[in-house]
C-alpha cells in the first residue's frame, strides 16, 4: 500500500508546516486581543527572520544561535516600530478599526519593497540546523530539522503559555484583551500592552521563520502564503484563542498534505479554504464571539 | 499631626470639568472636591451625567477642565498614571476580567503595587471585609453572583492601595440586602480614613453615611448639600423630578 | 483570551469626513503631479518602449533582470543619440505577475504613454491576455515569453526566448549522453510556458531513449513537494526533470534531501543564477540547470566569452558589448534573461534605424528583415515566417563546481 506510506510520510511534514502556521496564527491572536486589530503584515515577521537570520549567517558570518537571537530581536524591533510609527498614531486619532487594518496591508508591502531593495529579491536558505539524516522510520524519512520545528514551536507555545497565566505582565496583557478599560483604571499601561504585543507577535513569527527556512527557501514574497495560512489557522481556532490557533495551524498543515496526497498539488489551498468556509459556517460562534466585541 | 495649610488641601479637586460626546455636551463646567477622609457621594437621576463625570475623572473620556490631586495638577496625566496616582474607579457594571480567576483578578488590581508582602497583607484586608471572596479564588470571575462580583471589583480596587476609592453605583443589580453589606463594607473603609466618591441612584443609601453630596441633573452640578442638609433630605425629591 | 474591549470611541461622522477629504486632497495632488510629468516626457519627443513586468510575485526574479537589461541597452543607445535621434525611454509598469493586472499595465503604455512598441518580461499569460488589443493598435511586442496563441497576434509578436523544445533537448540529451538514467519525473507548474514544455517534454522522450515514469504538478508558492517527489521515487524515476521556474527549485533541492533520495538528481529550468546557486548548495553535484553560454563562468567578461561558440568572433563581441557594462553595474548578477532583454532592445534599434520609421508598422516590418542577428545571449533570426528568433539551441547543461558555474562536459 505505498498510498498509505504517501499519507503517512505527507502526514509527517505537513504537520511540521502546520505548527509554523499555527505559530503566526497565535501572533495574529496576542495583536488581536490586545487590540482588536487584525495584523495582516504578520506573515512579513516570518520572511524577515528566515532573510535576516540568512544574512546575518552569510553575510556577517555569525554563528547560527547568535544569528536566530539577533534576527529575532531586530525583528521585534520591527514589530515596535510598525506599531510605534504607523498603528499608534492612527489608534490615537481614533482612526476606524478597518483603517488601520489597511493600513497593516500597507506596511507588508513596504517591508517588501524594502526587503528587495536590501536583501535582493533572491531565494536563499540555509542548512538544517543539525547536519545529517534524515531519520529513517521503515519507508517513511523524517527530516531532522522538522525535530527543530517540533521542539522549538513546543518550546515556544510552553514558554508563551507560561508567559501568559503566571507572570505580572503577561495577566496584564490577557487583562488589556478582556476589558482594556478596566485594565488602564487598575495602573495598567495600555498603549505599552499594545507595544509589547507587537513585539511578542513578531519575535514568534520571525522565529517560526528561522525554524521553517532550511526545510525549503525564504524570499521576500513568502510572507503571503504564511500570513494567508496563519490567518486562516486563527479563524480555525476561533480568532483570539492561542490554543485554538495552534490546533489550527496543524489540523490545516495536515488536511493540506492529505489533499495533495488524494487529489493533487492543486487542492492544497483549495482544502484551506474549505476548511475555514466549514469553520466559519458550523462554529461561527467560534469566530463571531471573538469579533463582535469590536466590529 | 496636620497642620492647618496641609489640612485645606483636598484630596481631589476639579474645576471645569466639560465632556463632549460628539457634539453632545454631557458634562458642563463642573466643579467638584473630595477631601482627605471624606466620603461624597454624587447623587441624580438616571443619564444626568454621573457616569461621565466618572469617567472625565479618570480620562475614559474626552474632558477639558483642572484636575489635582492632593494638591498635584493630574490634569494631563493618562488614565493609568491616575490610577497610579492612588485614583481608583470600580466601574459600573465592574469591569471584571470574566475569563480569569478571582485571584487572577485581585493579583491584578496590585498591578501597580508590585511588593509582594504588602500585598499579601492587602489581600488579607480585602478578605476580612469580604470573606466570601477567599472561598472563591480559583473560580472564574464570570461565574459568581452578581453580589460577589461587586465585592470582587471592590476588593481588586482595593488591591490597587487607594487613597480615593470611586465607585459607580455599586448597587445596581443586587439584592437589598446584599446592596447595605456593600455599602457598609464601604462605610468601614472609610472610618479607616480611605476617600470616597460614591455614585448612587438610591439616595437613602448613600446619604446613610456620606458626609457631603452633590445633585447632578443635566450635565451639571445642581445643588450641593453638607451634612448639616443631608440630615432632613426630603427636599432632594425636587432634584429627581426635575 | 476572548473578545477585547477598548475606551477609544470609534472615529465619529466629522472625522471621517475629514479623512475623506483629506484622502481626496493626496489623490488630487498625486494626480495632477503625474499628469506634469506625463505632459513633460510627451513633450520631449522620445523613442518609448513599454515593458509590463511581474516585479513582483513568481516571475519577480527573472522579470528584474529583464528590466536591467533593457535599461543597460537604452543608456548605451541614448549615449550614441538614442534611436533616429530620440532618447530611448524604458516605461516600466509591474503586473505583478498577474494576467489581469497586465492587461491594464498594457492599455495604460497603450493609451496614456503611446508607446512605440513594447519589450515585456515572462509573465506569458499576461502577454497573452494583452495580445489581442496591441495587435489591433499595430504595435510590435518583443517579449521574453513565448508568443500567444493566434496568427493574427503573433504577426505583431516577437519571442526572444529559446523555445521550450531547446531547454528539453539540452536535458534529455545530457541524460541519454552522460548518465545511466533512463527513468524521469516531470515536475509541472500551471503557467502556461510550463505547460507548453510539458508537451514536448512528453513527445520528445522517447527520441531520446528515456520513459516518463511520472507527471507531478505543484504550485509555485508550495510550502513542499514532498508529495510528488514520493510518487516519482516510486515510480523509479532516476531525474526530475522541473518544468518551471522560481524559489520552487530550492524547495524541490530540499525536499530531495529531507526525503533522503540519495540517488536522484534534479535538472532545473532555465532561471536566474541565484536560484541555481542556492539549490546547488543543497544537492551538490546532483544539481543540473541549464544557461546560455553568456551565463558561465565568473572570472572576467572575456572569460566569459571564452566559453561561447569561440570560432564565432562576432558571439564574442556581442557578449562583452553587454557583459562588461552589465558586470560593471550589477557584478554577478544573473545575466540570462538580461543579455537577451539586452539584445531585444538593440535588434529593435536596429529595425527602426532600418525601417527609418517609429511607426509600429515599419518596425515589425524590419525586424522581420534584420536576418541573422549575433546578441549577447544567442543568436537571433527573425522573419516574417520565423517570430521565434532563437532558432540554434544556445543551452549548456551545468553544475556548480567549487561555487562557479560550470558547463558539464
Amino acid at each position: 500500500m505505498p498510498d498509505l506510506i504517501q499519507l503517512a510520510q505527507a502526514l509527517v511534514n505537513g504537520v511540521g508546516v502546520g505548527l509554523v502556521y499555527g505559530l503566526v496564527g497565535i501572533g495574529f491572536c496576542v495583536i488581536y486581543n490586545a487590540s482588536g486589530i487584525v495584523n495582516f503584515a504578520q506573515g512579513v515577521f516570518v520572511m524577515l527572520g528566515g532573510m535576516l537570520a540568512h544574512t546575518l549567517l552569510t553575510r556577517a558570518g555569525l554563528p547560527m544561535p547568535v544569528a536566530a537571537v539577533l534576527a529575532t530581536v531586530i525583528v521585534a524591533a520591527i514589530g515596535v516600530a510598525i506599531q510605534l510609527l504607523v498603528v499608534s498614531p492612527m489608534w490615537q486619532r481614533g482612526t476606524s478599526m478597518f483603517a488601520i487594518i489597511l493600513a497593516t496591508l500597507a506596511v507588508q508591502i513596504m517591508i517588501e519593497r524594502i526587503t528587495i531593495l536590501s536583501l535582493g529579491d533572491q531565494p536563499r536558505t540555509y542548512d538544517n540546523f543539525t547536519p545529517g539524516g534524515p531519520l529513517r522510520l521503515g519507508p517513511i524519512t523524517i527530516d531532522y530539522q522538522l525535530f527543530w520545528v517540533l521542539g522549538g514551536g513546543a518550546l515556544m507555545v510552553a514558554a508563551l503559555w507560561l508567559f501568559f497565566t503566571r507572570t505580572r505582565i503577561g495577566r496584564a496583557l490577557r487583562a488589556c484583551s478582556q476589558n482594556a478599560e478596566a485594565a488602564a483604571l487598575l495602573g495598567i499601561p495600555v498603549g505599552r500592552m499594545l507595544l509589547l504585543s507587537f513585539a511578542l507577535s513578531a519575535a514568534l513569527g520571525s522565529a517560526a521563520g528561522i525554524l521553517i527556512t532550511p526545510t525549503q527557501y525564504t524570499a521576500y514574497s513568502i510572507d503571503g502564503p504564511f500570513g494567508v495560512n496563519g490567518f486562516i489557522a486563527a479563524i480555525i481556532g476561533g480568532f483570539g484563542s492561542a490554543p485554538g490557533a495552534l490546533a489550527g495551524g496543524i489540523l490545516l498543515g495536515a488536511a493540506q498534505a492529505v489533499a495533495v496526497v488524494l487529489f493533487g498539488a492543486g487542492y492544497r489551498n483549495v482544502a484551506a479554504l474549505v476548511i475555514m468556509l466549514l469553520v466559519l459556517l458550523l462554529f461561527p460562534s467560534g469566530v463571531f464571539n471573538a469579533t463582535r466585541s469590536k466590529a | 499631626m496636620r497642620t492647618p495649610e496641609q489640612a485645606v488641601v483636598p484630596l481631589l479637586a476639579a474645576s471645569d470639568l466639560t465632556a463632549r460626546y460628539g457634539r453632545v455636551v454631557a458634562l458642563k463646567g463642573v466643579e467638584l472636591r473630595v477631601d482627605e477622609g471624606e466620603f461624597v457621594t454624587v447623587l441624580g437621576p438616571n443619564g444626568a451625567g454621573k457616569t461621565t463625570l466618572m469617567r472625565a475623572l479618570m480620562r475614559t473620556a474626552a474632558r477639558t477642565g483642572t484636575i489635582r490631586f492632593r494638591g498635584e495638577d493630574v490634569s494631563a496625566l493618562p488614565t493609568h498614571a491616575l490610577a497610579r496616582r492612588g485614583i481608583i474607579l470600580v466601574q459600573e457594571g465592574r469591569g471584571l476580567f470574566g475569563q480569569m480567576t478571582v485571584r487572577e483578578n485581585l493579583d491584578l488590581g496590585a498591578f501597580t503595587r508590585p511588593d509582594r508582602a504588602a500585598g499579601e497583607q492587602r489581600l488579607g484586608q480585602v478578605f476580612a471585609l469580604f470573606p466570601r471572596l477567599s472561598e472563591r479564588l480559583g473560580q472564574m470571575a464570570a461565574s459568581l453572583s452578581g453580589g460577589e462580583q461587586q465585592m470582587l471589583a471592590i476588593g481588586r480596587a482595593l488591591m490597587a492601595e487607594p487613597k480615593l476609592l470611586m465607585l459607580d453605583e455599586p448597587s445596581v443589580g443586587l439584592a437589598p440586602r446584599v446592596a447595605v453589606e456593600i455599602i457598609e463594607a464601604l462605610g468601614a473603609l472609610n472610618r479607616g480614613g480611605l476617600g470616597i466618591l460614591l455614585v448612587e441612584q438610591k439616595a437613602p443609601l448613600a446619604l446613610r453615611l456620606a458626609k457631603r453630596a452633590y445633585i447632578v441633573t443635566l450635565g451639571r452640578i445642581a445643588a450641593e448639600l453638607d451634612a448639616a442638609s443631608i440630615g432632613s433630605h426630603h427636599d432632594l425629591a425636587q432634584y429627581y423630578l426635575s | 483570551m476572548t473578545g477585547a474591549q477598548w475606551p477609544t470611541e470609534g472615529p465619529n461622522k466629522d472625522q471621517v469626513k475629514e479623512m475623506y477629504m483629506s484622502l481626496k486632497t493626496t489623490l488630487l495632488a498625486t494626480a495632477i503631479a503625474l499628469a506634469a510629468t506625463a505632459q513633460a516626457a510627451r513633450a520631449e519627443d522620445s523613442f518609448k518602449i513599454g515593458s509590463a513586468l511581474g516585479l513582483t510575485g513568481y516571475a519577480a526574479t527573472g522579470d528584474r533582470n529583464w528590466r536591467d537589461g533593457l535599461q543597460l541597452a537604452a543608456d548605451a543607445l541614448n549615449a550614441k543619440g538614442g534611436i533616429l535621434g530620440r532618447k530611448v525611454e524604458i516605461i516600466v509598469e509591474d503586473n505583478r505577475s498577474q494576467p489581469q493586472d497586465a492587461v491594464v499595465a498594457y492599455r495604460k503604455m497603450l493609451s496614456s504613454d503611446q508607446v512605440n512598441a513594447f519589450d515585456s518580461g515572462c509573465v506569458s499569460a499576461g502577454n497573452m491576455a494583452a495580445a489581442s488589443f496591441v495587435a489591433r493598435a499595430q504595435v510590435p511586442m518583443l517579449l521574453c515569453s513565448i508568443l500567444p496563441q493566434k496568427p493574427e497576434e503573433q504577426a505583431w509578436a516577437f519571442s526572444f526566448l529559446p523555445p521550450p523544445t531547446f531547454e528539453i533537448d539540452a536535458r534529455y540529451g545530457y541524460l541519454r549522453d552522460r548518465t545511466q538514467i533512463r527513468k524521469v519525473g516531470l515536475l509541472i507548474d500551471p503557467t502556461p510556458y510550463s505547460q507548453l514544455m510539458k508537451g514536448f517534454a512528453t513527445r520528445l522522450a522517447p527520441q531520446y531513449g528515456l520513459e516518463i515514469v511520472a507527471e507531478e504538478t505543484y504550485k509555485p508558492d508550495d510550502s513542499d513537494v514532498n508529495v510528488q517527489l514520493g510518487r516519482m521515487n516510486a515510480a523509479g524515476a532516476g531525474a526530475v526533470v522541473k518544468l518551471g521556474q522560481g524559489g520552487s527549485t530550492v524547495t524541490v533541492a530540499k525536499n530531495i534531501r529531507q526525503l533522503g533520495l540519495d540517488k536522484m538528481v534534479l535538472m532545473a529550468s532555465t532561471d536566474d543564477g541565484g536560484i541555481f546557486k542556492s539549490a546547488s548548495e543543497v544537492l551538490g553535484d546532483r544539481f543540473y540547470f541549464i544557461g546560455s553560454a553568456v551565463q558561465f563562468g565568473d572570472a572576467g567578461p572575456s572569460e566569459k566569452a571564452a566559453n561561447a561558440d569561440k570560432s564565432n568572433g562576432a558571439a564574442k563581441a556581442a557578449i562583452d558589448a553587454f557583459l562588461t557594462p552589465w558586470v560593471a553595474k550589477y557584478g554577478d548578477r544573473d545575466t540570462g534573461q538580461a543579455s537577451r532583454a539586452y539584445d531585444s532592445v538593440m535588434l529593435l534599434a536596429k529595425a527602426a534605424t532600418a525601417a527609418n520609421s517609429v511607426a509600429g508598422p515599419a518596425i515589425k516590418d524590419a525586424i522581420e528583415r534584420v536576418g541573422a542577428y549575433n546578441g549577447a545571449g544567442a543568436v537571433y533570426d527573425f522573419s516574417d515566417k520565423q517570430h521565434v528568433g532563437i532558432t540554434k539551441n544556445p543551452y549548456f547543461v551545468g553544475q556548480f563546481v567549487n561555487g562557479r558555474p560550470t558547463v558539464s562536459k
